[in-house]
């Protein structure tokens, strides 16, 4: 998995992170490809894994409050975003439902338990990582808020 | 170290729910951005946050593309 390393480099989630951090967080990604359409994750399920787009464009649909058959599109992401980054902090279920939009779309997936381990048996990665996912939140939060403004 | 610009796309006046996605390049007024299946003017740019280690924190206001 050391190929992808200088792609880990270019994400916000691992920044300050030295090379050999990259290493270890390399050892815990698995890569896998969607096509335009594919369900990423389906909002209400309960998630394990933390998503990142390597390459690609998803977009995030949530229920219609008065009738969840149908679903609004409340957030485009694309390269370098981060997807079921609150699972990781809350142990909910999925928020939203992501899907593939663009074809073909990479994602690099972690489970929680992975990072979770990782962060615990490197307090200097683990603090760096819960540092940037805060960022990434709250860049996130900043987006929606000034849609909604 | 590489720049890399987090931009958050925001359409103002329009149903578009905007995008968040990480470029090398600065978007400048005046660009011309697809954004799923529309495309849309960039017309201002502002640094949402300051930047830390090489990521730069933007935010792009977008409006349809004039046709």
């Amino acid at each position: 998995m050391l190929h992808i390393i200088p792609i880990l480099r270019e994400i916000e989630l691992f920044s300050s992170l030295q090379d050999e951090d990259l290493h270890l967080i390399a050892e815990i990604c698995q890569e896998r490809t969607y096509h335009k359409g594919d369900i990423i994750s389906s909002q209400g399920e309960l998630g394990n894994e933390v998503l990142i787009i390597t390459q690609g464009y998803v977009e995030i649909l949530v229920d219609d409050r008065r009738d969840p058959l149908i679903k609004r599109i409340v957030a485009n992401l694309g390269e370098g975003q981060i997807i079921g980054e609150m699972g990781l902090v809350d142990q909910g279920t999925r928020s939203a439902t992501v899907r593939a939009i663009d074809e073909p779309t990479f994602v690099q997936v972690i489970e929680y338990k992975d990072l979770k381990q990782l962060c615990e048996n490197n307090t200097k990665i683990g603090y760096i990582i819960m540092k940037n996912l805060a960022a990434d939140i709250s860049f996130k939060l900043r987006h929606a808020n000034i849609l909604s403004g | 170290m590489v720049k890399i610009y987090k931009i958050s796309y925001v359409v103002i006046d329009n149903h578009h729910p905007g995008a968040i996605i990480n470029a090398r390049q600065r978007p400048l007024a005046g660009d011309i951005i697809q954004l799923g299946q529309e495309q849309f003017e960039v017309y201002e740019v502002l640094e949402l946050t300051p930047p830390s280690e090489g990521f730069y924190h933007i935010q792009a206001k977008c409006k349809p593309k004039p046709t």
